[in-house]
């Protein structure tokens, strides 16, 4: 399955260099971050201020104006980036379908990354996390990652504190990227909390599909889990499904509190967004 | 507890019918969803807000399980017994008389009356002394006090239906004797007419559910030069006019029909003329079906054949030759005592102050002021003796039975004889038999009386000629079913039969003179059948039902003017029916029902 073509690639080549995307975070990367610091490329000036490296004292600048000014300088960093993409049967639903808006979204946030010389990851995982794709370091190996997401497959049930638990990973600052559907056994919170403690700037991309944002049912239902296939009876009504809505917004809430707490950007995507939009909110 | 209907309870097997269609019912339709993290938080937030709603699930089919058992109750006549612990003694009272034959009940209202009875004494507490009493001509206790479930279903069960009237006044007496013997007792009457016991309230249970009947209540003929005409008269007890077809036949053959209209609540009187002479016996039928068919029906016997012969011996009574010449259809002669030779050839002889020696042997003998002689003894006068009242047959039809005599002979009652009335032990009037010819005997002498200018003289004087002139003998009128009649056979008659209309033969004599004939439950033509050994004489006489509502009007008529009055109160039944409120309640059930369906959270 082709999740990228050539004009959504080029749409998204267009967004990253005309917006000029970039995803922040603490780890130095090959591309200009928010943060100052002593690379070469030259950013500003600021008034020296005690403490400062008097190395960087502009003295022609001093010359000029008689007051000491630093110069200062963007700083580059090298930032891992981890794509932690849920592959559980739960992102099969929907229309479209959640994990194709999930690998396109993927794909694209790994096209702006490789753009801006970072090293890409893509874990794909549901109870335990099946391999790490990667390193893709250069804006070449891009097809790379796009194949790899392409072959990646769902099953199972999720279980993201879990399979962070069993994964094995170099320690170190870096940006993860979680796209799953929150729908998650035992929730979130754990796995976020332990990415945290992992030194992770985090962006927790929620993808839900139209049919669970805004449910149509009617008549007497036998309500099949896809990944236990477990069955509920329900018999659609009004009440029902205002009740559903509260229990939505509840869940929606929990998880924007939770990202809250944690310091993480929190990003709600519906699957039928058209993959800018989707990318605009994620990294614009 | 009870049931009314208990067939209604095959309803319950709607109970597991309806389990099994709710274990059957419609397989729900499935549909994947990504995850039940969010509908399993919709579950538990629902049953939070409705505690009860772990039943929920089940509710439907429990709603629907109580509505059927609501519905079957209600069929089955779901009843509480009412007044349960009480044991007042009741007398269950049944009319059995002609009216409570009509249909407007099926099958009919006599039957509906004990089927209600039955029910209810089935009802009435344990050890409850019942009374049954059957009403009608001869209204009889038929059960005293039981409290035998058996006895008393049987004894109402051997009520039979009767084609006589209510005799109100006899009813009334056996009722307040029972009510003095249980003063306390509930008296329900079962019936299509209510009746006053004394100041005693009733419970009465009416039958009477339309009026739509008419009857042939008058039917009789007069002979006319160019033959016979008969007279019917109608009477639409409805609410409305009602045509009707009429039918007369003569000795069972068709002669007219005609078709006539009757008025609401009112008589028709019809005419049939031209009845050939030689007919002896006459039928008029409505052919119009109504709810009472019974009544549809009239007979008459036309008399035919030589006038009852009469001699009247006397010196000269001008009230008795005047009385005696203005009755039609008999051959009236008047003699002088010293003219007369030999007495024979008359069908009865009218002595006045004249008693022979040698009493005639082909008719009967009537005595007014009776001389010396050799059959009984005549002494001197008694004055001013009181004539009270008798049930005797010559005072039949009477209003006013008394009259006043100024003197009587003093008479010394001979065996054969039997008093008739009696002054001071010395009868005034009485009767006997000597050697088969019968004998009525006046003491006194009708100058000496009132009689002759009172209105009931010539009613007196028919009646004696009814009841004993031999010719007359046996003709026979104005029987109505259930009344004996009393035979007055030819003289040298050694046997009689009475054939009745259901082809029943029945020797009436011996005796002579036979014993009243009771049988003549059947309306209708009865034939008499008179053998003397030498020739066998055949006559009719007919029976005709009673005109009940005219007979138990006048009984009511002559009740009321006593005064009492007593209480008549709707019959209630001894259980308290819930078949209203149960179907309400089901109902409501069914609202419920819907309002759960339409407001179903999850089933």
């Amino acid at each position: 399955m082709k999740i990228i073509d050539n004009d959504t690639l080029k749409k998204i080549q267009r967004l990253a260099i005309k917006t000029g995307l970039k995803l922040e975070g603490q780890a130095a990367g090959n591309r200009k971050s928010l943060s100052k610091g002593s690379s070469v490329e030259f950013s500003d000036f600021r008034e020296y201020s005690a403490g400062d490296d008097f190395r960087r004292i502009d003295w022609n600048a001093y010359g000029r104006f008689d007051k000491l000014f630093v110069k200062l300088f963007m700083e580059e960093r090298e930032a891992p980036v981890r794509i932690f993409l849920d592959t559980s049967l739960s992102m099969n639903y929907g229309e479209p379908e959640k994990i194709i808006a999930a690998k396109r979204l993927a794909a694209a946030l790994t096209y702006i990354s490789l753009n801006a010389y970072d090293r890409v990851y893509i874990n794909p995982w549901n109870s335990r996390v099946h391999g790490t794709f990667g390193p893709y370091s250069t804006p070449s190996s891009f097809v790379k990652a796009v194949n790899a997401l392409e072959t990646i497959e769902n099953r199972g049930k999720s279980n993201f504190s879990e399979a962070l638990a069993k994964m094995e990973w170099k320690t170190g600052r870096g940006i993860s990227i979680v796209i799953t559907d929150g729908l998650v056994e035992d929730g979130l919170e754990e796995g976020l909390k332990y990415l945290k403690y992992m030194k992770q700037d985090i962006y927790l991309c929620h993808i839900l599909s139209p049919q669970e944002l805004e449910p149509e049912l009617d008549g007497a239902l036998e309500l099949v889990d896809i990944e236990t296939n477990d069955i509920i009876e329900v018999t659609a009504s009004g009440e029902l499904l205002d009740m559903y809505e509260k229990s939505l917004k509840r869940f929606l809430n929990n998880i924007k509190q939770q990202c809250k707490k944690f310091g993480i950007r929190y990003t709600l995507l519906r699957s039928d967004m058209a993959l800018e939009e989707m990318v605009l909110k994620v990294a614009g | 507890m009870t049931f009314v209907t208990p067939l209604g309870l095959i309803g319950l097997i709607a109970v597991p019918l309806i389990i099994i269609l709710y274990i059957m019912k419609q397989k729900r339709e499935k549909f994947v969803v990504s995850s039940h993290i969010l509908w399993q938080e919709v579950l538990r937030d629902m049953q939070a807000a409705t505690p009860w709603q772990k039943l929920r699930k089940n509710l439907l089919l429990f709603l629907q399980l109580l509505c059927a058992v609501l519905i079957v109750l209600a069929l089955s006549g779901f009843a509480l017994k009412s007044g349960g612990h009480t044991s007042q003694p009741v007398i269950i009272v049944i009319d059995s008389s002609l009216s409570m034959s009509s249909t407007d009940i099926k099958p009919t209202r006599l039957d509906a009356a004990k089927k209600d009875a039955q029910k209810y004494a089935g009802e009435l507490p344990q050890r409850t002394p019942v009374t049954v009493v059957n009403l009608n001509r001869e209204p009889e206790v038929l059960l005293y006090g039981s409290d035998s479930v058996n006895e008393i279903r049987a004894s109402i069960e051997s009520i039979e239906q009767t084609k006589t009237y209510t005799d109100v006044r006899r009813a009334e007496e056996l009722l307040l004797s029972l009510k003095n013997r249980q003063p306390e007792a509930l008296i329900v009457l079962f019936s299509d007419m209510p009746l006053r016991v004394g100041n005693e309230q009733i419970r009465f249970s009416n039958y009477k559910k339309q009026n739509d009947n008419i009857a042939v209540v008058r039917f009789t003929h007069a002979f006319r030069e160019d033959g016979i005409t008969a007279m019917s008269i109608l009477r639409n007890q409805g609410d409305s006019d009602s045509e009707v077809s009429l039918s007369l036949y003569g000795d069972g053959s068709f002669i007219d029909s005609q078709l006539v209209t009757v008025p609401k609540n009112g008589t028709r009187t019809v005419w049939w003329s031209n009845v050939p002479s030689s007919v002896k016996t006459l039928h008029c039928v409505i052919d119009t079906e109504d709810i009472l068919e019974a009544d549809n029906h009239a007979y008459d016997t036309v008399y035919g054949g030589k006038p009852v012969r009469v001699l009247l011996v006397t010196e000269g009574n001008y009230f008795l030759e005047k009385v005696f010449s203005v009755i039609e259809g008999i051959e009236f002669t008047r003699t002088l005592p010293d003219e007369l030779t030999e007495y024979k050839g008359y069908d009865l002889y009218v002595l006045d102050g004249v008693v022979p020696g040698k009493l005639p042997g082909d008719g009967n003998i009537v005595v007014f002021n009776p001389a010396a002689n050799d059959h009984f003894a005549v002494g001197g006068w008694m004055d001013t003796p009181v004539i009270g009242p008798s049930e005797h047959v010559i005072f039949k039809h009477l209003d006013n039975p008394g009259f006043s005599v100024g003197r009587t002979r003093i008479i010394e009652k001979p065996d054969w004889a039997e008093t008739i009335i009696e002054y001071n032990g010395n009868p005034v009037i009485f009767e006997g038999l000597i050697n088969s010819t019968r004998i009525l005997v006046f003491g006194f002498n009708i100058y000496e009386t009132d009689l002759p200018i009172r209105t009931e003289f010539p009613i007196i004087i028919s009646n004696i000629l009814s009841e004993y002139a031999p010719a007359s003998g046996t003709r026979i009128s104005g029987v109505v079913t259930g009344e004996p009649v009393r035979f007055m056979l030819q003289p040298g008659t050694i046997m009689a039969n009475v054939i009745t209309p259901d082809g029943r033969n029945i020797e009436i004599a011996p005796p002579v003179p036979p014993q009243p004939f009771v049988q003549t439950e059947e309306p209708g033509v009865y034939k008499i059948l008179q053998d003397n050994s030498i020739n066998v004489d055949e006559s009719f006489f007919v029976v005709n039902l009673p005109d009940e509502i005219q007979m138990e009007n006048v009984e009511h008529a002559v009740r009321e003017t006593g005064g009492e009055e007593g209480t008549i109160i709707p019959f209630k039944e001894n259980v308290k029916l819930f078949s209203l409120p149960l179907l309400c309640a089901a109902l409501l059930i069914l609202v419920l029902e819907w309002w759960c369906y339409a407001n179903r959270r999850y089933a």
